[in-house]
């Protein structure tokens, strides 16, 4: 029983979440030639778990609405992003900046929601700061075919999104399609990224470690991908079992983890990008 | 051949471009001119990036309503700015080959035979394997070359090649695109360097304000110098050696 309630759906969990998490991170990286872009960051992980939410307001027993409502959330998300940084300007900061005022902005709707409806997240902190201790069976039924067919999508488009590293213009004279091939790496991020936050909550860093770890080795992105899916699976539930035993018999939520691995690592980012530039 | 007909192209509010009519057939074709004369722009409406008005078929096709892979496998460009991709020059020039590949998106034999060709042209196939950050700017140019090369099409439209390169770099290229050439390539190429577009190409087409305002072989320009001072801003002598680098023009500013 308890294998079946409990440590299976969360490895499950663990498995989905961190594959789905790692393999958005890659595309949203791929598609905005951005390193520092992951779907925690830029806001596409704020507003599927609003949008998750409300649906849960809405029809609380239907695991099936609250991935629409995930995916409709992150997309809305992306595009406010996307939307507002052209306006503003759209450089890779700006992109970044933008997704963390967007982030910001879901992040009050989430906790506005929770506030006023506390039913709606139980476990409120599970949620907002990210865990897979609660995640049932029916929530993985739920999110798996969804999660299966935008890797193996992404799969299928990972040619055409290595084409975007040619820049724009190069990328068109070979023969893609650029507007089409972005816009189609972008929603399959916010799909991968809303189905997981159905599963897993606000879960970050998990989308920035993975794809950046993996781009460190010189290779297309068809094999990133495939790394992104084993690697991003492993270091979720690894994270996770060290969540659970660190400090036993206390469990610490794996967001919370997450949040402590993740932070100086996007600054390490940061910095290095910085090194780069003066090369 | 690409053909204009009262072609005009620009940007929203910026009009760039007004040709009434121009033929470009064969050989290696320098649209010279100064910084913001129209020249990259003018390879940008060939290609399609650029909306235009008026008539534009290359071998009486319109490229901005073929399909992208159709239009590929017509036209190859190598854009002015490159940036430096994580990846093997092997890896940027088997990019080229996109618009030829079927679904299942594998290299075939003939496709892995175009890349090794097109690498062998560029000078680059001992340096295949080398990743781009690696590599010198001209070793870097040359690479993007090959993956254009890779491509396989009759018309390959390069802005500013050269640019950045060293004199004896320039000549290397210069011996590629002459190789081009006379493996049947029609090469359409944006330089506003004036001796280097007189020592590689066939054909010069001197644009100033958007518009052609002289046209012919190097030898034909040389005997306009009125032409080349107003296209050009500049005074122009002769050059003392017809046997000198540049035999035809020695510019002063």
């Amino acid at each position: 029983m308890v294998l079946r309630y409990a440590r299976l759906p969360r490895v499950l969990a663990g498995l989905l979440s961190g594959a789905s998490l790692s393999v958005s991170g890659l595309l949203l990286q791929e598609a905005l030639s951005n390193d520092l872009a992951s779907p925690g960051i830029i806001g596409v992980n704020a507003g599927a778990g609003f949008f998750t939410l409300l649906a849960i307001l809405a029809m609380p027993g239907s695991p099936e609405l609250r991935i629409v409502a995930a995916f409709l959330g992150a997309g809305i998300a992306a595009g406010l992003v996307l939307f507002i940084s052209h306006l503003a300007g759209g450089t890779r900061f700006t992109i970044i900046l933008t997704g963390v005022a967007v982030s910001s902005l879901f992040t009050a709707g989430i906790n506005t929601v929770t506030t006023f409806f506390p039913e709606t997240s139980p476990d409120k902190a599970a949620f907002t700061i990210g865990g897979i201790q609660n995640v049932s069976l029916s929530q993985l039924t739920a999110a798996f075919p969804l999660i299966l067919i935008g890797i193996l999508l992404s799969l299928i488009l990972a040619q055409r999104v290595e084409l975007l590293r040619l820049g724009d213009e190069a990328a068109y004279g070979v023969g893609l399609n650029v507007r089409v091939c972005r816009a189609a790496a972008i929603a399959l991020a916010a799909l991968l990224a809303a189905a997981a936050v159905t599963l897993s909550g606000l879960i970050s860093f998990v989308g920035l470690i993975i794809p950046n770890m993996i781009r460190r080795k010189t290779l297309g992105v068809f094999p990133q991908l495939l790394l992104c899916t084993l690697y991003g699976s492993s270091f979720l539930i690894l994270c996770d079992l060290a969540a659970r035993t660190l400090f036993y018999p206390y469990e610490l939520p794996v967001g919370l983890l997450l949040s402590f691995l993740g932070a100086p690592f996007f600054l390490v980012i940061l910095v290095q990008r910085k090194r780069r530039a003066k090369l | 051949m690409i053909c204009l007909r009262n072609v005009s192209a620009g940007y929203p509010g910026r009009p760039v471009l007004s040709i009434p009519s121009l033929d470009l057939s064969s050989g290696i074709i320098t649209l010279a001119g100064e910084n913001g004369s129209g020249k990259s722009t003018l390879l940008k409406t060939i290609l399609g990036l650029v909306p235009h008005a008026g008539s534009l078929l290359v071998d009486e096709q319109d490229p901005s309503a073929l399909q992208a892979k159709k239009r590929a496998a017509l036209l190859a460009y190598l854009p002015q700015e490159n940036p430096v991709p994580d990846m093997t020059v092997r890896m940027l020039a088997s990019h080229g080959r996109f618009s030829r590949m079927n679904f299942s998106r594998r290299m075939t034999a003939a496709d892995l035979a175009a890349v090794n060709s097109a690498l062998s042209l560029a000078g680059m196939k001992e340096l295949a394997d080398r990743n781009l950050a690696t590599l010198s700017g001209g070793e870097r140019k040359r690479a993007w070359l090959a993956m254009v090369i890779a491509q396989d099409a009759p018309y390959l439209l390069l802005d500013e090649p050269g640019a950045g390169l060293d004199v004896r770099h320039q000549q290397e290229l210069g011996e590629i695109l002459r190789s081009l050439r006379d493996l049947g390539h029609t090469i359409l190429l944006a330089s506003h360097d004036l001796p280097q577009s007189f020592a590689i190409s066939d054909r010069i087409c001197l644009i100033k304000s958007g518009t052609i305002i002289a046209d012919g072989s190097p030898a034909d320009l040389v005997r306009q110098p009125e032409l080349l001072e107003q296209g050009l801003h500049l005074h122009l002598i002769p050059a003392a050696d017809p046997d000198s680098l540049y035999p035809y023009l020695l510019a002063k500013s």
